[in-house]
């Protein structure tokens, strides 16, 4: 029994210290955006101001509302897309039979491992080619087709799990190809899309190579390049500004891994190991 | 609507190399006939029901929907499952989970964009028809499993099809339930005078509600015929072992000629074998078959009577199945009476009711 | 052969088709083109010139692209197996039955859901040698006398790294562990205990034995992830102090930078081929079946 009680604490301890682990640098981003300094030292006495939202809320020249709409435009419509086509690959690979049809869902899975900086200089040049540079496509395309992989690879997995019945059944009662695909398997598979969507919006929106290189100003950049280029204006980094401008961007994370947690983790799981 | 399958085989390509699922099926469904495709599990019984529906296609042979060639790989013919207006009711039900049981049923109406009120008329006329009105708002996972079985019926009736295919459809039901729903269909095929191919590995269920029974084994047809045909005159021992509620005895038995005619020896019982069955001889040995039922312990005017000695006794209820030894033959008796244990009683078999088979 | 009649192949095809257009565009052609290049000798100003395996050669006699290598394998070894120490606690505590699941959980995922640069400006912060966390902290507690120029020394900087890496990362290990964890029967646990094994040794003879091919998939998918690290270098260190910790994705970048294309190209090459090798080792050892298609 005495054992079991030591456990039991050992267990709240380490569950608090985990916790702790994983929220401070949170908690202490908060502190500084509503704060008037950044300097710990000096921060004895806190003094709560709105200063630092405000001051970039309100100079356009920093962008902040612009870094945040084009990520969300972004990551949403490459989230959708990527999701949409990957179930209909997955449907495929999951309901016919045909060659190699097993060695393409590994080769495009290889895919998802490829380092990105491997083909960031091809798709600089293209999109200079196509004048293309700094504008959504330029991002949205390469992030369609690098989150097409992990997509697939939830998809093909919930996919497979649906019975292969509900096709049959639905093909007797009259069915096309299509419209299984339409009326029973985008239904059934609902809790797969989201899943397999929101690690495609949070891959997109998280993005930071292809963003910093193909895009130059605030009519395309993304929040990860906009945090990373903030500078002050006096050469010294206005932390309280930024910190503000990273709570702010950090919203719409907070918010979908609050409300869609389950759903999240069931995507890592499918995506990681399969089943 | 009359079904008739010509040389089917069904070869799958697997990793491990190919699979020969069904070979040489030649089988011809009567019309409104209720036809029960019996086998255990990996005989090909679900793949053949697949090819007639034609979500598989065969590698080969051909198939007619009455006088229409609906399959051939000869001529390329390959009639869509959507155009052969076949219905199909699944061991799981297969309903759609994301609507409500009108939906479900009404779904096939509704492809074929049907009137909204002719659908509503015909989906509450087979919910009648089947007692489920009360649940069409329901969804799939609020019922219970007699009622997903009816709703799965409902739906497939519901576009009145030419052939009715039902794939194990009470295996998921408990032993009570079962036992209704055999009879509820058994009526509504009667009423509705549909054809119907019914796949199942449960003979019981075969004997009482086939009209004519086919029996499959390793993706092949062993014997087809009505119930009292396969369990009085089983073509082979995989029919014989396969139908009956006791497996049937067989024994390997020496052959010998005297005179005139052919006998096999049973420890020393002499039992004589018949001129039209002397083909199954081989190697100076034949296979002879006794159903448990058909040995006596009442022992009168059989022809054969022998002494045997019971060792294990299993009651079967109103039944005793007796396990007993005669020589080194075992053999089982299914008996009203009971027995003590390590006894020695008398039993007895008559010559009508042996099956000879070839020894292997 | 499976044959296929002519309204499948033409399904068959429309749901295949944008999944291979997207694929194939703008990752399979940028490969093949990235392999293409590093033949060549690209750089910005000067005509492009088939050279062959000019920039291979120079690539194996090149002393800062195998300092890199050596960081970059370094970072991995350290880093990886804390995470995955830190990542099997973290698991251990989600799969008992405590209160305050679902919160855990969020507490548990924010730090893996946030961009990496992101995580990588708090950690920055963190380690200011004039107003940062790390060092107000280690001064009140008295660990240190004068506060540490983190960022700006090879061994220190290396370390700032990898924590904020473990910060970053360590969630996904505890959520790909966690999902092993519940594969685990729960009779086995009943079993340790009735033959009275404690907490420790229930983890130690029980969990971790069964939890090994887990373990193991979640090492090669961080070493994957790890090997090609470049956002929170590229915030934090920008590869320095004096290219001490200089990734093979920043040593690659800083040629693109600089217009050396094909010489760029030749480091990308490399650092595909290392990744596909284990990307190779992964899917081999992790549960992927075609049976369960």
């Amino acid at each position: 029994m005495r054992e079991e009680k030591l456990t039991k604490v050992l267990l709240i301890i380490a569950t608090l210290l985990a916790i702790f682990f994983c929220l401070f640098p949170f908690l202490y981003m908060l502190v500084i955006s509503f704060s008037k300094s950044w300097d710990i030292f000096s921060l004895v006495k806190l003094e709560f101001t709105f200063k630092n939202y405000t001051e970039i809320l309100k100079d356009p020249g920093f962008h902040c509302m612009d870094y945040i709409k084009n990520s969300l435009i972004i990551s949403g419509i490459s989230a959708f897309i990527s999701v949409f086509v990957a179930t209909m690959g997955a449907y495929a690979i999951s309901r016919f039979q045909f060659p190699f049809r097993f060695s393409i869902l590994l080769f495009i899975l290889a895919s998802s491992m490829f380092p990105q900086i491997s083909i960031v200089g091809f798709l600089f040049k293209v999109m200079v080619k196509l004048n293309l540079i700094n504008t959504y496509p330029a991002l949205i395309l390469p992030y369609i087709s690098w989150n097409i992989p992990i997509s697939l690879w939830i998809m093909t997995s919930y996919l497979s799990s649906i019975p292969k019945d509900l096709d049959k059944s639905a093909l007797l009662d009259g069915c096309s190809w299509f419209q299984i695909f339409i009326k029973i398997i985008l239904p059934v598979a609902k809790p797969g899309i989201i899943s397999a969507g929101l690690l495609s919006f949070l891959f997109s929106f998280n993005e930071f190579l292809f963003a910093l290189l193909l895009t130059v100003d605030y009519r395309a950049r993304t929040v990860p390049v906009g945090i990373v280029m903030f500078q002050g204006l006096h050469g010294e980094l206005p932390w309280g500004s930024i910190m503000a401008f990273t709570t702010l961007s950090l919203i719409p994370v907070f918010l979908i891994v609050i409300f869609f947690q389950k759903y999240i983790i069931h995507g890592v799981i499918r995506s990681g190991l399969k089943g | 609507m009359k079904v008739k399958l010509e040389n089917i085989s069904k070869t799958y390509f697997s990793l491990r190399g190919k699979v020969k699922a069904l070979s040489e099926i030649n089988l011809e469904i009567r019309d409104r006939e209720f036809l029960v495709i019996l086998g255990p599990s990996g005989c090909g019984k679900t793949t053949l029901l697949n090819l007639i529906a034609g979500i598989e296609k065969p590698s080969s042979g051909e198939i007619y929907f009455g006088e229409k060639l609906v399959f051939s790989d000869k001529k390329n013919v390959f009639v869509s499952p959507k155009e052969r207006n076949i219905a199909m009711v699944f061991q799981n039900y297969a309903l759609y989970p994301h609507m409500s049981v009108f939906e479900n049923i009404a779904f096939p109406l509704r492809i074929q964009k049907m009137d909204k009120n002719i659908i509503k008329k015909e989906v509450e006329k087979v919910a009648e028809m089947l007692n489920i009105k009360g649940l069409l708002q329901a969804r799939p996972y609020e019922l219970s499993g007699g009622e997903k079985q009816r709703v799965a019926i409902a739906r497939a009736l519901v576009r009145k099809p030419n052939l009715f295919l039902l794939d194990e459809p009470l295996s998921n039901l408990d032993a009570q339930l079962r036992l209704t729903a055999r009879t509820e269909l058994k009526t509504l095929q009667k009423n509705l005078k549909i054809t119907t191919i019914y796949v199942t590995h449960d003979q019981i269920e075969a004997m009482s509600l086939g009209e004519r029974i086919v029996v499959m084994n390793k993706g092949k047809i062993e014997q087809i015929g009505t119930p009292e045909e396969v369990y009085h005159k089983p073509e082979n021992l995989f029919v014989a072992k396969f139908i009956g509620t006791t497996p049937i005895n067989f024994f390997v038995v020496e052959v010998k000629s005297e005179q005139s005619n052919i006998y096999g020896y049973l420890g020393e019982l002499k039992i004589e074998v018949p001129e039209e069955k002397l083909h199954l001889v081989k190697d100076q040995k034949i296979g002879i078959g006794i159903r448990p039922e058909d040995i006596k312990t009442e022992v009168e005017k059989e022809d054969f009577i022998l002494t045997v000695k019971v060792n294990i006794i299993e009651s079967l209820g109103k039944e005793y199945l007796l396990h007993t030894t005669y020589k080194n033959y075992d053999i089982k008796i299914l008996t009203k009476n009971k027995f003590p244990e390590k006894s020695l009683i008398k039993a007895g078999f008559s010559k009508k009711n042996l099956y000879f088979f070839s020894p292997e | 052969m499976i044959r296929l009649y002519k309204n499948e192949i033409k399904a068959l095809s429309i749901f295949l088709l944008p999944l291979f257009i997207f694929v194939i565009l703008f990752i399979f052609i940028p490969v093949i083109f990235v392999f293409i290049n590093s033949l060549f000798r690209d750089v910005t100003f000067l005509g492009k010139k088939f050279v062959f395996l000019e920039n291979y050669i120079f690539l194996a006699k090149d002393y800062a692209f195998w300092e890199s290598l050596k960081f970059t394998l370094l970072f991995i070894t350290i880093s990886v197996p804390l995470e995955i120490i830190l990542g099997l606690l973290f698991a251990v505590i989600l799969n008992e039955k405590i209160p305050y699941r679902g919160f855990i959980r969020v507490c548990i995922l924010l730090p893996w859901a946030i961009p990496a640069v992101v995580s990588a400006r708090l950690w920055e912060l963190i380690y200011s040698y004039n107003y940062g966390l790390a060092n107000f902290i280690l001064l009140k507690l008295g660990l240190i006398e004068k506060p540490v120029n983190w960022l700006e020394t090879g061994v220190s900087a290396f370390i700032s790294l990898v924590i904020a890496d473990i910060w970053k990362t360590t969630p996904f290990v505890a959520i790909i562990l966690l999902a092993g964890l519940q594969t685990i029967p729960k009779e086995i646990y009943h079993q340790a205990l009735v033959d009275r094994a404690n907490f420790l040794q229930r983890f130690f003879k029980v969990t971790l034995p069964l939890l090994k091919p887990v373990i193991i998939v979640a090492f090669l998918f961080r070493t994957i992830d790890a090997i090609r690290i470049f956002d929170l270098i590229y915030v934090l260190t920008k590869g320095g102090p004096g290219g001490a910790t200089t990734s093979l994705s920043i040593y690659a970048y800083e040629y693109y930078l600089s217009g050396d294309f094909g010489y760029a190209s030749a480091i990308s090459v490399f650092l595909f081929l290392v990744s596909l090798a284990i990307s190779i080792l992964y899917l081999k050892l992790s549960r992927f079946k075609e049976e369960t298609l």
